[in-house]
């Protein structure tokens, strides 16, 4: 599965040469969660990651190519990356992105009962889906369903019970380490000023596509590209043109703009 | 869980400041409590009476959600729900004792089955995060009938003492008792300026509603009324204030 591959290299390059702090994962330090979602309230509020005029983003790409895991960290591990302040250096709203890549088992999006495009859409929904699942305590998020937006309130009480960005990270991690078709994944914060937020929020709005697209050809769509509804994704995307039409092989054509 | 507390009754008997004064008592006996208001009638009138302003309503975000769902985006029911809970937030206005949520009315003539609907789940899936829901509801039974009000622990019918009213109260209980699942429900009498009334109503049988307190017509709210002032600009021994007061505490009184 490369849907997400050519994603994966640009966000890579809004962050290539920005610091940022790393940290393995530690099941010892996952941030606590309630039982489901929870409303943090403006009177409890600290700041909110992502709100006011700040803007906020987020991307969760899946990848079953080990290398782009090998080629940043030399080795296919599970991290955290914080680029900017962490949570207890934030003073007020912030902009703020989350960016997690997730490397999947080879053959995950294989089973002979289903379809490729049906199982692919599956996986990716299973791992995105995480982050409505995910209820840090005093760090309420608010992931649209729609957009790539995801501002996030954090509350007084969470930062001074030692919220962090590498502790909620670690939440990330074991959510998607529940997933037996996982075998590493890395989440990345960023709150630094100086990154671009609206070209992640743009890769967020595609990545949305993909998944749409993925649906609609699992309901049916024409194997005429000149007539397709989904042809300028399918276009710039890697891997959506294999799916529709059946061929998951490495030798099918493939079209990157 | 939320204790959810419903106002309802006919058309112009006081019911929304009724409800105001609510919010206003709940948030000052207990500060730390988590308190929605929610504005379920159409007609609007709960912001102007809690002060506040209303940018966008549930039918504006209802709307939104269903032209983005219909275009494409987002379409599984985990991302609907994601996109309803990070919108309910453009609706919510939030101050320091309460948040207030306005169902808005649907654009052009027609039903509000859908918006009533639409109320119906989002009273279901944000109550859990309040100490407090209290629902102005809208006049007469419609959104009795239609269940949007399924669950309530207090159910106040409101009515001045014309006939007329105490009749759509009577109707209001009659049709709640079958549909509603409430835990008390009693009748708040406003704007009643001879208190020997209340005695003949009960001895003509208009109504057999538990009677909860009886308030007299306030000249300082009517000022208020016509100024745009809010609920807490009222002085705290208004009259409206402590009928409130008196028709809550008899309630939640085991």
């Amino acid at each position: 599965m490369t849907v997400y591959d050519a994603q994966i290299m640009r966000v890579r390059e809004l962050l290539k040469g920005l610091p940022f702090r790393a940290f393995s994962y530690d099941a010892e330090k996952v941030w606590p969660e309630n039982t489901e979602y929870e409303m943090v309230f403006q009177r409890d509020v600290a700041y909110e990651l992502g709100g006011g005029r700040a803007v906020s983003a987020n991307l969760t790409c899946v990848t079953e190519d080990p290398d782009l895991f090998r080629e940043e960290q030399g080795a296919v591990m599970d991290q955290i990356r914080v680029y900017g302040p962490e949570l207890q250096e934030i003073k007020g709203n912030v902009s703020y992105a989350r960016f997690c890549e997730v490397l999947v088992r080879s053959d995950a999006a294989e089973d002979e009962n289903q379809a490729a495009d049906s199982q692919t859409l599956k996986l990716l929904q299973d791992i995105d889906f995480v982050k409505f699942h995910i209820y840090g305590k005093g760090f309420m998020m608010r992931t649209s369903g729609q957009s790539a937006r995801e501002p996030v309130r954090v509350s007084r009480k969470a930062l001074q019970d030692g919220i962090s960005f590498e502790r909620m990270g670690d939440t990330f991690l074991s959510h998607y380490k529940k997933n037996p078709k996982v075998i590493a994944a890395r989440v990345s914060f960023i709150t630094l000023d100086t990154f671009d937020y609206e070209g992640l929020f743009t890769e967020g709005g595609k990545a949305v596509e993909i998944r749409n697209s993925l649906s609609k050809i699992q309901k049916g769509l024409p194997t005429e590209c000149s007539v397709c509804e989904i042809r300028e994704i399918c276009n710039e995307v890697e891997g959506l043109r294999e799916l529709h039409f059946g061929r998951k092989t490495k030798e099918a054509p493939r079209v990157r703009v | 869980m939320a204790r959810i507390i419903a106002l309802t009754g006919k058309g112009g008997v006081g019911k929304t400041t009724i409800c105001s004064a609510f919010v206003r008592i709940i948030g000052e006996t207990y500060p730390e409590a988590k308190i929605l208001a929610i504005d379920a009638d159409p007609a609007v009138g709960l912001s102007t009476a809690l002060g506040v302003e209303v940018k966008k309503t549930l039918d504006d975000i209802r709307r939104e959600i269903i032209e983005k769902a219909q275009s494409g985006a987002g379409r599984e029911a985990v991302e609907l729900l994601g996109e309803v809970r990070y919108r309910i937030f453009d609706a919510l206005v939030e101050t320091d004792s309460f948040a207030f949520l306005a169902i808005g009315r649907p654009e052009g003539a027609g039903c509000y089955c859908a918006v009533n609907a639409y109320l119906k789940e989002v009273i279901e899936m944000v109550s859990k995060d309040f100490d407090y829901v209290v629902i102005d509801g809208e006049a007469g039974i419609e959104q009795i009938n239609r269940r949007v009000m399924e669950k309530v622990n207090h159910l106040y019918l409101i009515s001045d003492a014309s006939k007329k009213g105490l009749q759509v109260a009577d109707s209001i209980h009659e049709v709640a008792k079958e549909l509603v699942q409430f835990e008390k429900c009693g009748l708040i009498l406003n704007r009643v300026e001879d208190p020997e009334i209340v005695s003949y109503l009960i001895s003509e049988g208009r109504t057999d509603i538990e009677i909860l307190c009886v308030i007299p017509g306030d000249p300082a709210h009517a000022r208020n009324d016509i100024l745009g002032k809010s609920i807490f600009e009222l002085n705290g021994d208004a009259p409206i204030l402590r009928g409130a007061k008196e028709a809550l505490d008899k309630m939640q009184a085991e």
